[in-house]
């Protein structure tokens, strides 16, 4: 949650400074981002080669564990399907890489920034990053409604790390490497899933 | 897109070369945590620089709590079907 809170802050300093036209010029003059989305790409990239714990989870998972991951990434699917009836002016695929973001706010904000535009950016900076506030709000309901998955399903990506400890309270110990695992594999999916839906 | 898939490609082959490399690593996970927050504060300056965007702010909050919204419900839903399987199958 602390992370959380500092990258908000970077964000809102960022709008608040140039807002107030208080940046030097040649800040807003160049556009800087895309070449620090390749280096953020490729230092991710080495993130997910180098993390040993991660494949080892995935590979001691039996093959009807991705199951849950699936689950997510379809609900989120459908769940996104409603958003662009709803929303008109929303472009369906915009929509889906929005939501394809499941929680992993900064990476997937930075990437649609990019590859799109900075207003769809900031919305889903905001979207993902609630994605994990709800989750923490409401995983005891989810959990006593929506049977073991729904409140792992509901954290997305950030059922290995932030949402896991209220998910583990909420469902139990025995299911706490099962969240991990969906975490795990749905952070993974995310750099690759979102430029996916932007390119369609 | 491509560069996107190409820079993280070399990077995932470096990394498992290098994975082994604990204070490498801890060097790796820094810089991509100082590139996250850079990368932010310049999404915050093009939107605050960005007359429209900052009068359409409150479209932007409501537009992503819908989604979020929509993607939690769509999520909690398929979940619970699939657990209801599952503990069918189990038995």
């Amino acid at each position: 949650m602390r992370v959380t809170i500092y990258i908000l802050l970077f964000f809102i300093v960022g709008v608040v400074l140039s807002w107030q036209g208080w940046l030097p010029d040649f800040l807003l003059e160049t556009d800087y981002s895309s070449y620090a989305l390749y280096v953020l790409m490729f230092l991710v990239g080495i993130g997910i080669g180098s993390d040993i714990k991660a494949w080892k989870t995935i590979r001691q998972m039996k093959l009807k564990v991705l199951l849950i991951p699936l689950a997510t990434i379809v609900g989120t699917f459908l769940g996104m399907i409603v958003i662009s009836v709803l929303i008109p002016t929303l472009n369906f695929w915009d929509a889906q890489a929005i939501g394809a973001g499941y929680g992993y706010y900064s990476l997937s904000s930075i990437m649609i920034s990019e590859m799109r535009t900075e207003t769809l950016g900031a919305i889903a900076l905001v979207a993902n990053v609630m994605r994990e506030i709800i989750t923490l709000l409401l995983v005891p309901l989810f959990a006593r409604f929506g049977g073991k998955f729904a409140p792992i399903s509901s954290g997305g990506a950030t059922s290995m790390d932030t949402t896991l400890p209220i998910i583990v309270q909420s469902i139990g110990k025995e299911y706490a490497i099962i969240s991990v695992f969906h975490g795990t594999v749905l952070t993974i999916l995310v750099p690759f899933i979102v430029p996916l839906f932007l390119s369609i | 897109m491509e560069q996107v898939f190409l820079c993280m490609g070399v990077g995932a082959l470096l990394g498992f070369l290098i994975r082994k490399r604990r204070v490498l690593l801890i060097w790796v996970e820094r810089t991509t945590l100082i590139t996250i927050f850079v990368l932010l504060f310049l999404m915050g300056v093009a939107i605050g620089n960005n007359t429209e965007v900052m009068y359409e702010l409150g479209n932007v909050g409501i537009t992503a709590l819908y989604i979020t919204i929509a993607s939690v419900t769509g999520s909690v839903i398929v979940a619970w079907f699939l657990y209801r399987v599952w503990s069918k199958i189990g038995k």
